[in-house]
């Protein structure tokens, strides 16, 4: 019986130091090979972000095409070719999603979005972790953050899978807790914006 | 070596790099009269150009498996296909 | 190798030495038809990928710690890929 992934489940991002590169980056991948551009476009710190989906080959070609078109203004790129699927609609989203799972609560942030990512795919493949948010360059200067819950060990572990994968990409700005029995007020306010304003 | 017969391929985008390439066949085991040994299989790489339906010989050993491979001792394969058998003949 | 699905993950927060940062994965053996096939097990992951719920390749003893080469990992099961397609013939 033939057993068959969904359309797509590779995952890419580029973080581009300025919008015309970023903008010429996205030109040579969509014409290097046939992906799904989930978004593009800017960022709070000037940068340019794209982030695209489909099978593993063409993802793996528009990835590396891009990076070779970027050249000195990239800033970070990363490719998963098995991305976990809460991943990307929680990018897109960037809201709080509520979850009752455990009474623990892990924050991660890195100054680079791509490298976040994949810490955070590590993370929610190697422990028992809701996926509460994830907020890529969203007014944070450039940063990215995700929040995640569960039971105290589970949190850790996965923390800890996170930053081992973040040190092996822009580990600047690596910042990591685990509150344990979270207050109400982390469940509340979370990682969100402390006014209510237009995504950066 | 096993007996076996090929019942199916493998396709992985994503594995361990040594694998990247190579072909990879599902082989059930079977008795010599070619009825399937239970549930007893093994996925093996492919080096002689089995396909489906043909009965094979399995060599399931590392260190053969690498010399097979021509890699060295770090190689992290056991399992290769090493013959298309064309006839059985055992007493039952 | 042998065909498997990841239905779980281990935390073991005292671990040997050269086992840091590896995700601990609990692996249900499968048949070569893909049911279920003895006691799950737990496995390192050296597809990089793989995760609850994915169909998998995995190695056993010796070429499991290879799989993670040049580093040292001191296990005896790891997954090799992630498996996007497994074709079989019907009475092959």
């Amino acid at each position: 019986m033939p057993e068959t992934r969904a359309n797509h489940p590779a995952l890419a991002m580029l973080d581009v130091l300025d919008v015309p590169r970023g903008m010429q980056a996205l030109d040579a991948l969509v014409k290097e090979a046939e992906v799904s551009v989930l978004s593009a476009g800017t960022v709070q710190n000037g940068h340019y972000l794209v982030l695209f989906a489909g099978p593993v080959e063409p993802v793996q070609r528009a990835h590396d095409h891009a990076i070779d078109v970027a050249d000195r203004a990239l800033f970070d790129a990363m490719l998963l070719p098995w991305a976990d699927e809460r991943i990307a609609p929680a990018i897109l989203d960037g809201e709080q999603h509520a979850s009752d799972r455990g009474d623990t609560v892990g924050v991660m942030q890195v100054d680079a979005c791509p490298t976040l990512v994949r810490a955070l795919d590590a993370a929610l493949k190697g422990a028992l972790v809701d996926l509460v948010q994830v907020r890529i360059g969203d007014g944070l200067h450039g940063r990215a953050l995700a929040t995640l819950r569960g039971e105290t060990h589970d949190v850790e572990a996965a923390l800890e899978l996170g930053e081992h994968t973040a040190r092996t990409g822009c580990y600047q700005g690596w910042s990591a807790v685990v509150i344990r029995n979270a207050d109400g007020a982390v469940e509340r306010f979370g990682g969100g914006t402390f006014h209510q304003e237009w995504r950066g | 070596m096993i007996l076996g017969r090929v019942v199916g391929t493998i396709v992985a985008s994503q594995q361990h790099r040594f694998y990247r390439g190579r072909k990879q066949l599902v082989v059930r085991y079977v008795l010599p009269d070619g009825s399937f040994d239970g549930e007893k299989y093994v996925v093996a790489v492919d080096i002689v150009g089995a396909g489906v339906g043909e009965t094979v010989l399995v060599e399931d050993e590392g260190n053969s498996a690498r010399q097979l491979l021509h890699t060295d001792e770090y190689g992290p394969v056991r399992s290769v296909v090493v013959g298309i058998v064309d006839l059985i003949t055992a007493p039952r | 190798m042998k065909l498997g699905r990841v239905i779980g993950t281990v935390i073991a927060n005292t671990k040997v030495p050269g086992m840091e940062g590896l995700k601990l994965l609990v692996v249900r053996p499968l048949t070569a038809e893909l049911a279920p096939d003895g006691d799950p097990f737990v496995a390192t992951d050296a597809s990089d990928q793989a995760g609850p719920g994915t169909l998998v390749t995995y190695e056993s003893s010796r070429e499991a710690a290879l799989l993670h080469a040049p580093r040292f990992v001191p296990v005896d099961k790891a997954i090799v890929g992630i498996v996007d397609q497994h074709a079989i013939e019907e009475g092959s």
